[in-house]
């Protein structure tokens, strides 16, 4: 439940995690933004100038497609081993498992955001965007924050039990990059295997923020909409799960 | 202090029952699970979880004034019934506290290792205090930095912190208040010999303001110092309920057989 200390228990404990990660300065922020800026500047460079992929407006596509897939992946990634890694503090006092993973994620999402606000602005005045978009991208961007939550619980609370979690969570990711068209465009999947970006549960809450902003299309955008509502609904279900049967336990075994 | 109690009743445990779920998980990886999947799949699909029982029909009162301590062997159960009494389980059937609860574990606690003992304090103030305001909890950091003489170290990053060091912080952040339940595991391990004394004393300070207290110690004579009751744990079950002295005989000679 979210009350006001549970609120003052996860505001702690994100402006800590910023603190500890950004040392305080100005270079330790724009060393955590410049991260995807890199990244996306190089897709840009490989796939658009050196593969000459055929594509309009491919700069927007990587916006959409790329930088939540960078914030989705890397806040699984990131937070799996954030219980083991606290152990102490979950051992030493009443603190909520919950809401250390919540402050991760709340930080990362903070980390997205302000390259993702940089480029957009950019790429605003260079190729413009369609205004029911951009309206269109608060609620994207809460299920991608839920669905990133409900996954870090889910994998958090595995890896306190299988320790190897985090290793398997990695070649995943990694494979998940190949098959989820955030560089290239769902048309060039030959048909018989694009079933397999369709159950892809990350494409499926990245895609209204790709339709959003690159193919805009309300028709299109209520489809992915619904889509990955459900798939949030789903992870949160599993998470939530996983959680109220695991819970005790998890002091025995952290 | 920050009360919520309306009654004398601080805490009431009845037919209270722990049990663990094992050995599905235990010393495992998924890489074994997968390979155990694949030869075994009929063994891997049978597999049921054991059950550790820990504890076993528990029933107990703490009333306004009780300092209880909790007396068992190590692996007796006595810290998983304090967090379960803390609500680190969740919702516990079984269990009603009324008031505010305060149970710390350990008292060697690092938040943000990179952060520096100050901004650690804050960090410990607002995660132990959050029911009380951003000014008090801003005046309970600050009080507990000067009774924990720190001094320079405490602009330090707090990876650099001694054991000792980082029990001073934490033991004066946690005894700044008061509470409704208290519930101290082993906390006066840790700090030095000359600091120890001084923050004794402030704990036993908070102890007597507390409504009730839960205290878990090995040491018989800080337990008669601060206690007025005993409960003795042994084989999942409470074995003995009563004073003080005759709880610690009680123990002493259940070890002795």
């Amino acid at each position: 439940m979210l009350n006001k200390e549970m609120f003052t228990i996860i505001s702690t404990l994100t402006s800590s995690e910023m603190k500890g990660r950004y040392r305080n300065t100005w270079a330790g922020f724009m060393w955590v933004i410049l991260n995807p800026i890199i990244m996306f500047g190089v897709h840009a460079l490989v796939f658009k100038h050196i593969l000459n992929i055929n594509m309009d407006r491919y700069y927007v596509f990587l916006l959409g497609g790329l930088l939540p897939w960078i914030f989705i992946s890397s806040t699984i990634t990131m937070t799996a081993h954030t219980l083991i890694t606290n152990r102490e503090v979950l051992l030493s006092f009443q603190v909520s498992p919950m809401a250390i993973l919540c402050s991760k994620v709340i930080d990362n999402f903070i980390n997205f955001l302000a390259p993702f606000s940089l480029l957009f602005v950019v790429l605003y005045f260079q190729e413009g965007f369609n205004i029911l978009g951009i309206l269109s991208l608060p609620i994207s961007m809460l299920l991608l924050v839920i669905t990133g939550y409900s996954m870090s619980v889910f994998f958090s609370i595995l890896q306190v039990y299988f320790r190897d979690t985090q290793y398997i969570l990695n070649f995943l990711v990694s494979i998940m990059y190949f098959l989820t068209p955030i560089f290239y465009p769902i048309e060039m999947v030959p048909k018989s295997i694009v079933w397999i970006v369709h159950i892809n549960p990350i494409y499926s809450i990245v895609r209204p923020l790709q339709i959003a902003l690159w193919d805009y299309d309300l028709q299109l955008l209520s489809i992915a909409l619904a889509k990955a509502l459900i798939t949030c609904i789903l992870s949160c279900f599993l998470a939530f799960i996983f959680w109220r049967k695991k819970r005790n336990e998890l002091y025995l075994y952290l | 202090m920050n009360s919520t109690s309306t009654s004398n009743n601080v805490l009431e445990v009845k037919n209270l029952d722990i049990t663990y779920k094992t050995s599905l998980f235990h010393g495992r990886s998924l890489r074994d699970a997968f390979i155990e999947a694949l030869t075994s799949p009929l063994k891997f699909l049978m597999r049921r979880p054991q059950s550790l029982e820990l504890l076993k029909d528990i029933s107990f009162n703490l009333e306004k004034g009780d300092r209880l301590a909790l007396v068992g062997v190590n692996g007796c159960g006595k810290t998983s019934l304090c967090r379960a009494i803390s609500g680190m389980h969740g919702e516990q059937k079984g269990i009603v506290v009324n008031g505010q609860i305060r149970a710390i574990f350990d008292t060697s606690v690092v938040v943000q290792p990179e952060l520096s003992g100050t901004e650690n304090a804050f960090i410990l103030s607002n995660l132990l205090y959050p029911y009380f305001s951003k000014k008090q909890r801003k005046e309970i950091a600050e009080e507990a930095l000067e009774f924990s003489e720190l001094g320079e170290f405490q602009h330090s990053a707090f990876k650099y912190y001694s054991k000792g060091m980082k029990a001073r912080l934490f033991l004066s952040i946690i005894s700044a208040k008061p509470c409704d339940l208290l519930i101290l595991d082993e906390v006066f391990n840790g700090a030095d010999e000359f600091f120890n004394e001084k923050i004794t004393k402030r704990v036993k300070e908070m102890i007597q303001q507390s409504s009730a207290v839960i205290f878990i110690s090995h040491s018989a004579d800080l337990v008669k110092e601060v206690c007025n009751k005993v409960i003795v744990l042994d084989k999942t079950q409470i074995v003995f309920e009563g004073g003080t002295d005759e709880g610690l005989d009680f123990y002493r000679k259940l070890n002795k057989k």
